[in-house]
């Protein structure tokens, strides 16, 4: 207890092992999505792969984040999923066929690019080692980010509004009901 | 193993990006590739909270926050992107009456 | 002379000469659409009438004159490539030889035109004849009035042509076809030998050609010079450059073998040995053409020619013309004795006379062998126009077996015949030097052979004196034959007796040329004789080196042959022998035939020495053999008909081009098209190749997607080296 007192990073002795925890479901549930073969499925699965990450956050000390991803990713992107599973499917038990080789090829591919990130990983040391001492709390964490915002990234910022926008037009035209001629 | 370090975060993010661009290849159905777009974005961002908390620098009152601002943008964008991309799909499935890609093949060279 | 005179005389022998041209081309143009039978021939007719009485203006002129001088008038004509200032010249040269043969030849065709008149009558292309017998008047005035070698060549080759139309007038028959040709390929062969000696001296002398004769009309001041001025240059050249002191009677070969060259045409055109079998042919043609053409002109040009380079042959060349003539001469007298046809009589008969007169000019005796050219002309020309009478008269039956006693019935042509053979045998009043034109003409040829005999003997030793030997020997036989003609048409019983029942007189036309020719016959001596000794004088070659009959040992030489013509009785006597003879008809003479060595000179006689045979063989045959291997070699390696082995000269090419064009096809298809078809399919599976990567499907771009990010990623990694140092 004490190694692990001394060793964490302000976790606890449970940092590692709800780290784990998290780890191995966001690990299972995505991997689940690319064995699964219902589209429902894979969103659930989807659901709980966002959730675990949002876990991560939380080990992670981003609360905020976490929370966002939360509300706006599992909440907002996943139940827009949901809808678009619903209303694109004939049969929403079917499940596409996709040949054998073209699976082994793609499994093989993201091996790679995997085994390419991790190559790069290795690489760098300095990450490898790295075990930084997070400042105490005493600093408000919404409030810096709110500040940083819209102080440091404020172009960022508005960028994403202005995307937010034209997403919004664009989608709404996209989507808008047709008469059938 | 018991000291978390950002490499098992990114590991994590490793195995999270690999299975979403196994997603992306070998679905059929559009919305599962949709899915695995998420997850590749879901991973960059765990990748980008990870380096944040345990590379990045001193901020004025904290540590900097430009790694969490940073997702914060991409959990945004990916958002915004989710939205188009269903546009996109219900307009094909209008169109098709099908959601299997398979079916787009109308730029056939 | 003075110039008024001179150029009288000129204009009027142009005129003449070009007169006959004009009325030919008139009549060959319209002269059968337009003007008719009669308008063409009468207006022929006045046309050479005009032509005779401008030649005798200027003969007149001529005689008038005090010192009558030669005229030249020439015009540059072409000129000599490599000679600045050397022409050919077409022009005029008037000396007495050529006024009193411009008279003899304009004459003769004026009668002719008239006889052929009546002659001709009924004929399809009468209106041709006419022309054809201007243009040949033209070309043999063209002859007598040139200047220089050029254009007596020029009229030359174009009397042989007119000749050749002329005997051929009647082309639809074989006979006269055959006689044509004969005659034109044999003058030809003769105008080879012109051109040869026409070659030698124009090469030698640089082109000057004028005939010697014009040195009399020529200044001392003129630069330019006859012929035989050019010759002693050319021959004083030679002579510094060798060291040989050349002349006239030492002569290079080049000069002997020019003179004998040219003689070669003289040879072809007036039908002597060996190209003589022409001339009797050529009695294929209608009676007016073997009456001007082959008794008076054309035939006399030969001897013209002779007698203009006369004073450039070498003693060599005149020993070959007196050869030629002397062969000729008796051949052919030997040929006339056994004839039946009566214008063959008279054509050997032509030929035996122009044999006189080449000996004669061979052996010197240059004025009496003009004189009895001129002579000759009118008598044998009468004597054929009698003959065309008695062929009319006689529905164009010409043998001389089928007449007989047409004196009674043909009793003016009976009159000129006879006269005319007075004239040829040269009747005289034996011991006195009267007697008609051939008397003192054929006396004076003797003479010259017997001078020239003398003269020869110590070259030739006993064969000099055949050169006397055979002109009495055939003066004699001349009377004989003639006499023969005479008396088997004529005397005697008819042997025909529907021919001589339908025989008649010919008509006025025909009848007064032939009594005007008798008398011209009869009369020319006289009126020569009075001046020609004047015209012989000057015209005679005033040549140094030439010793002619006249000045050497003249008179011994006249009274040789008086005494070998037994002072004018031998004509009496061959005379009364063959028309005693041939009263009978041929009775007598068939027996005479039979007796040994006469009945083989008899057959050789008869079979015209084989000459024909013998020329046959030699051309006929030779070029149809030679035509037969040409054939054979065209037809087997030419044409290859020799089955499949040989394809032949001509197809042989043209299969292997075949052959190749086949191949080249192939290659084409095969190789060229290949690679354009390849380079085609090539094209079309690169692009089949390359449409897969583009199948349209959203997962392959996907995957492409994460491939290329992959490589680059890779690609990155591996090649950027990471700073170790912290951020």
């Amino acid at each position: 207890m004490a190694i692990l007192a001394e060793t964490s990073s302000g976790l606890g002795a449970v940092g590692p092992l709800m780290f784990y925890i998290f780890a191995l479901l966001v690990c299972i549930s995505s991997w689940a999505i690319v064995l699964g073969r219902n589209i429902v499925r894979m969103a659930v699965y989807l659901l709980l792969t966002l959730g675990g990450s949002a876990g991560m956050y939380f080990m992670l000390e981003a609360e905020f984040l976490a929370a966002i991803q939360l509300i706006v990713y599992s909440g907002g992107t996943l139940i827009l999923i949901i809808f678009g599973v619903m209303l694109t499917s004939k049969n929403p038990f079917a499940h596409l066929q996709v040949q054998l080789w073209e699976k082994i090829v793609a499994i093989g591919l993201a091996l790679a690019i995997g085994g390419l990130v991790l190559f790069a990983l290795v690489r760098t040391p300095h990450v490898i080692n790295a075990n930084q001492l997070m400042a105490s709390s005493g600093y408000d964490q919404v409030h810096a980010i709110g500040q940083g915002l819209l102080s440091t990234q404020l172009v960022a910022f508005e960028v994403a509004g202005v995307l937010l926008l034209v997403v919004m037009v664009g989608a709404a035209y996209m989507a808008r009901r047709r008469r059938n001629s | 193993m018991f000291q978390i370090g950002a490499t098992h975060f990114v590991l994590v993010s490793i195995i999270v990006f690999a299975a979403g661009v196994a997603t992306v290849l070998t679905k059929r159905n559009a919305i599962g590739i949709l899915i695995g777009v998420e997850l590749i974005i879901n991973a960059a961002a765990i990748n980008l909270v990870a380096f944040n908390r345990y590379v990045w620098g001193q901020g004025e009152a904290g540590p900097a926050l430009d790694g969490q601002m940073f997702a914060i943008f991409v959990i945004v964008v990916a958002a915004a992107e989710a939205a188009i991309a269903l546009a996109v799909f219900l307009n094909f499935y209008n169109n098709f009456s099908s959601i299997d890609v398979e079916r787009a093949d109308e730029l056939k060279g | 002379m003075t110039p008024q005179t001179q150029e009288l005389i000129r204009n009027c022998l142009v005129g003449a000469t070009l007169l006959p041209l004009l009325s030919s081309a008139v009549l060959i143009l319209i002269g059968k659409r337009w003007l008719g039978r009669c308008v063409s021939s009468w207006g022929a007719t006045l046309a050479m009438g005009a032509s005779m009485a401008m030649a005798i203006i200027a003969l007149a002129a001529w005689m008038r004159a005090i010192h009558p001088q030669p005229i030249l008038w020439q015009k540059n004509w072409i000129p000599i490539p490599g000679n600045d200032t050397g022409w050919l010249h077409l022009g005029l040269l008037a000396d007495s030889l050529t006024v009193v043969l411009m008279v003899m030849v304009s004459g003769i065709s004026f009668l002719v035109h008239l006889y052929s008149i009546g002659y001709m009558k009924g004929d399809d292309r009468f209106e041709r004849f006419f022309a054809y017998l201007s243009l040949f008047t033209f070309s043999m005035l063209g002859i007598v009035t040139a200047a220089g070698l050029t254009q007596l060549f020029v009229m030359w080759e174009l009397v042989g042509l007119t000749s050749y139309l002329l005997i051929g007038f009647w082309h639809e028959r074989r006979g006269p076809q055959l006689a044509s040709k004969k005659a034109w390929v044999m003058n030809r062969i003769g105008d080879a030998g012109f051109i040869i000696g026409f070659g030698i001296l124009f090469f030698k002398l640089s082109g000057n050609v004028l005939l010697p004769a014009a040195q009399g009309a020529l200044s001392s001041s003129d630069s330019l010079v006859t012929m035989f001025g050019a010759i002693e240059q050319v021959l004083a050249t030679e002579s510094d450059a060798v060291g040989v002191t050349y002349s006239f009677t030492n002569p290079p070969l080049w000069l002997t073998a020019a003179g004998i060259a040219l003689f070669f045409g003289a040879i072809g055109k007036s039908a002597q040995f060996p190209l003589h079998t022409w001339l009797p042919d050529a009695m294929e043609g209608p009676t007016p053409v073997s009456s001007i053409v082959h008794s008076a002109t054309m035939v006399a040009a030969g001897v013209y020619l002779t007698a203009r380079i006369y004073p450039i042959l070498t003693p060599g060349a005149h020993l070959f013309v007196a050869t030629i003539g002397l062969i000729t001469l008796v051949m052919a007298a030997a040929m006339a004795m056994v004839m039946t046809d009566i214008k063959r009589v008279l054509a050997y008969s032509t030929l035996s006379q122009l044999g006189y007169m080449i000996l004669a000019l061979g052996a010197g005796a240059y004025s009496f062998a003009l004189f009895h050219l001129v002579t000759h002309a009118f008598f044998k020309c009468c004597l054929f126009q009698c003959s065309g009478s008695i062929i009319n008269a006689a529905h164009h039956e010409q043998d001389m077996r089928q007449y007989g006693g047409l004196g009674r019935k043909l009793p003016i042509t009976t009159f000129c015949y006879f006269v005319c053979t007075l004239a040829i045998a040269g009747a005289s009043i034996p011991w006195t030097v009267w007697g008609i034109s051939g008397f003192y003409s054929k006396d004076g040829i003797i003479a010259g052979t017997v001078n020239y005999g003398h003269a020869m003997h110590e070259m030739l030793g006993i064969w000099a004196h055949l050169f006397w030997l055979g002109p009495t020997v055939v003066a004699y036989v001349t009377v004989f034959y003639m006499a023969r003609s005479f008396s088997l048409t004529f005397l005697g019983k008819p042997r025909n007796q529907d021919l001589y029942a339908h025989a008649h007189e010919a008509p006025w036309t025909m009848l007064l040329p032939q009594l005007c020719l008798a008398a011209m016959a009869v009369l020319t001596a006289p009126f020569i004789l009075g001046f020609w000794k004047d015209l012989i004088v000057i015209s005679e070659p005033q040549v140094a080196w030439m010793q002619t009959a006249a000045n050497l040992e003249h008179g011994h030489a006249m009274e040789a042959t008086h005494g070998y013509l037994l002072h004018g009785l031998a004509w009496i006597i061959m005379l009364v022998l063959g028309i005693v003879m041939y009263l009978p008809g041929m009775a007598v003479s068939s027996h005479i035939v039979k007796i040994p060595p006469i009945n083989l000179l008899y057959k050789w006689a008869h079979n015209k020495f084989y000459f024909d045979g013998l020329y046959d063989i030699f051309t006929v045959n030779l070029f149809k053999f030679i035509a037969l291997i040409a054939g054979t070699f065209d037809k087997y390696i030419v044409d290859g008909q020799i089955g499949t082995i040989w394809p032949g000269l001509v197809n042989g090419p043209a299969l292997l081009i075949k052959k190749i064009a086949n191949g080249i096809g192939l290659f084409d298809n095969k190789v060229v098209d290949g690679m354009v078809n390849g380079a085609a399919n090539a094209a079309q599976s690169g692009g089949q190749l390359l449409r897969n990567a583009q199948p349209g499907r959203v997962r392959v771009y996907v995957l492409l997607l994460f491939t290329a990010a992959a490589l680059i990623a890779f690609v990155v990694l591996t090649t950027v080296t990471v700073n170790a140092s912290q951020p």
